[in-house]
């Protein structure tokens, strides 16, 4: 006789919310946070009393009136930071997921690693101004070389500490190596590739100011640059504004992604 | 089915090796419910990661015969050896193994999605196996949302969505609470007298090997080998524990583990035993809390990925070996 046996147990507190709920209550974050932050900046602009730092309302003026120009060098900038990180993270995953897995291959790497990744890669700047010129190709370089040691790093750190318990069950179900990857190393990874991202854009942001401003006439390191060069602080305080508009829109990107692909951490 | 021969175990790596299993010899015939149970660090997990094909054995043999007659050559199947796990073989380990990023219907067909079965297909099966152990209702939630008994089913219908003739089970209901036990168990013991797998239960639990076990192995302490065997043939009757012939047994068991038992538990070094979760250790009604000591000193080891994944071709055993 096979009798149905009862669940028991209880379900642990299932939130079903609404999707939209989520995007709400976030919007309205954005809108509490920018009234704070603009209220401090007009404060702040009032004591400091010094052309150096204008009024957040002649900034936004500045910003609207300088859209066209400023429109394409956030464009410009933008797409540097997201193909770099693009390209440092697709470089960096596989080979982090490899040498966290593989006992000879850290010892091989890892002092590689140590060597190279305390390095500040903008000291490379100069040569690969020279050797790549003015344009995209050095500024994307210097951010891909800066995000795949971070993302290196944290990926092969988290391969190392996937439980055991996890790669021997799905083992004995024979999967192979591959298998292994696929459906336990790399979803264990997860979380911490998008931590390691949300860091390094905020790096990559700060290298990118630093590329635009040295060397090229394009993106919004070198708006910024200008302005101050010619004395234009409203105009320069637009450029920093639309900065910070940049990395909004990174973040924002970061973490859809990762709601999406992390979903079972709810 | 599967045979241990001359079996010995000894982890490498660390400061000092460990001497896990010692001259160990078993045989579990097709079919047979064989229940481990002894003093903590006695190896009874390391066996069963031989057993699955996950380690292999630094001395000895083990041997599988997946059915006695050979249709093909009309004579008795030959004693092959284990080198790599088998896919008719299903390992629960102690905390599931379940993985948080799959549904509970996806964990349930992970093993079928290994083996490339069709996602329709693989999907039909998992559901039934999600049924047949009470679960079916929560296919699309994650198993951080499952209770410890809901997540020990789901464990447990992952190895029925596969067609297996050897279930290995490590403490399968050392997170569970007494009242939730007795009913996993009831259900262990009809699964296996549906399915027709031969099992090899470890548990520290003696009402748990009476109840499920034909043969019960009483394993020494480190390095383990099995000292002496309790049979118990009225296994298979769900109302086994309302009957005297139980609790005689029970006392039968309990006497041939305090011959093993050492006064003082041979206690696991703390570094690897306070690598294990606390809530994972904790089990009621047992001798010992830290026996997993052995599964995470291998762990340890990074044998993880060193050994080999595809199936080799495989050796055929002596038949002749003769038993120490």
């Amino acid at each position: 006789m096979v009798k149905q046996t009862p669940v028991i147990g209880i379900m642990r507190s299932v939130r079903k919310r609404h999707p939209l709920r989520g995007a709400l209550l976030r919007l309205a974050g954005y809108i509490i946070s920018l009234l704070a932050i603009l209220a401090g900046w007009q404060l702040l602009s009032i004591i400091v009393h010094s052309p150096a730092l204008p009024a957040p309302i002649d900034s936004i003026q500045m910003l609207i009136r300088h859209a066209p120009q400023i429109v394409p060098h956030l464009g410009t900038s933008l797409y540097r930071v997201v193909v770099s990180m693009a390209l440092g993270t697709i470089a960096a995953v596989p080979l982090g997921l490899a040498i966290g897995r593989s006992p000879r291959l850290d010892t091989m790497f890892a002092p590689f690693l140590y060597i190279l990744y305390p390095i500040p890669k903008i000291v490379l700047l100069p040569v690969l101004l020279v050797l790549l010129g003015l344009a995209d190709a050095p500024k994307i370089v210097l951010i891909t070389i800066t995000i795949f040691f971070q993302v290196l790093v944290t990926v092969r750190d988290s391969a190392k500490a996937v439980p055991d318990a996890s790669i021997l069950s799905v083992r004995s179900l024979g999967a192979s190596r591959w298998q292994v990857y696929r459906h336990v190393v790399v979803p264990a990874c997860m979380p911490e590739l998008f931590t390691a991202l949300r860091i390094s854009s905020g790096t990559a942001v700060a290298i990118l100011f630093f590329a635009e401003a040295i060397a090229g006439s394009t993106g919004l390191g070198y708006f910024i640059m200008d302005s101050w060069g010619m004395i234009a602080y409203s105009r320069m305080f637009a450029g920093i504004i639309a900065m910070a508009l940049m990395g909004v829109l990174l973040y924002e990107a970061i973490d859809a992604i990762e709601r999406h692909v992390t979903r079972w951490r709810a | 089915m599967l045979k241990f021969e001359e079996l010995e175990f000894t982890y490498s790596g660390h400061e000092e090796p460990v001497r896990a299993l010692h001259d160990l010899n078993l045989e579990v015939s097709k079919g047979e419910s064989l229940v481990l149970i002894g003093p903590s660090g006695s190896g009874k997990s390391t066996l069963l990661l031989l057993a699955a094909g996950l380690l292999k054995p630094s001395f000895g043999k083990i041997c599988v015969r997946p059915s006695v007659y050979d249709e093909t050559t009309k004579s008795a199947n030959a004693w092959e050896e284990l080198t790599a796990p088998r896919l008719e073989t299903a390992l629960i380990l102690q905390d599931f193994g379940l993985l948080p990023w799959k549904t509970v219907l996806e964990n349930a067909a992970l093993g079928l999605e290994i083996r490339h079965a069709k996602r329709s297909a693989r999907l039909t099966t998992a559901r039934e196996a999600l049924a047949r152990v009470g679960i079916a209702d929560f296919a699309n939630a994650f198993p951080s949302e499952l209770s410890g008994g809901m997540r020990q089913r789901l464990a447990l219908a992952r190895a029925l969505a596969l067609d297996v003739d050897i279930m290995l089970m490590d403490e399968p209901l050392s997170a569970v609470d007494t009242m939730l036990r007795e009913n996993l168990q009831d259900l262990l013991l009809q699964l296996w007298q549906d399915r027709g797998y031969a099992q090899i239960l470890v548990t520290h639990s003696i009402e748990e090997a009476v109840f499920l076990g034909q043969r019960i192995a009483i394993m020494s302490a480190r390095p383990g080998t099995i000292v002496s065997y309790v049979n118990n043939p009225l296994v298979g009757d769900i109302n086994y524990r309302h009957n005297e012939a139980y609790f005689l047994k029970c006392r039968e068991v309990r006497e041939a583990l305090s011959l093993v038992s050492s006064p003082a538990s041979p206690s696991a070094p703390k570094s690897a035993a306070s690598m294990l979760n606390a809530s994972e250790t904790v089990a009621t009604n047992t001798i010992d809390a830290a026996d997993a000591t052995n599964f995470v000193t291998a762990t340890n080891n990074a044998f993880v990925l060193d050994l080999p994944m595809d199936s080799e071709p495989k050796t055929k055993c002596h038949p002749e070996v003769k038993h120490g």
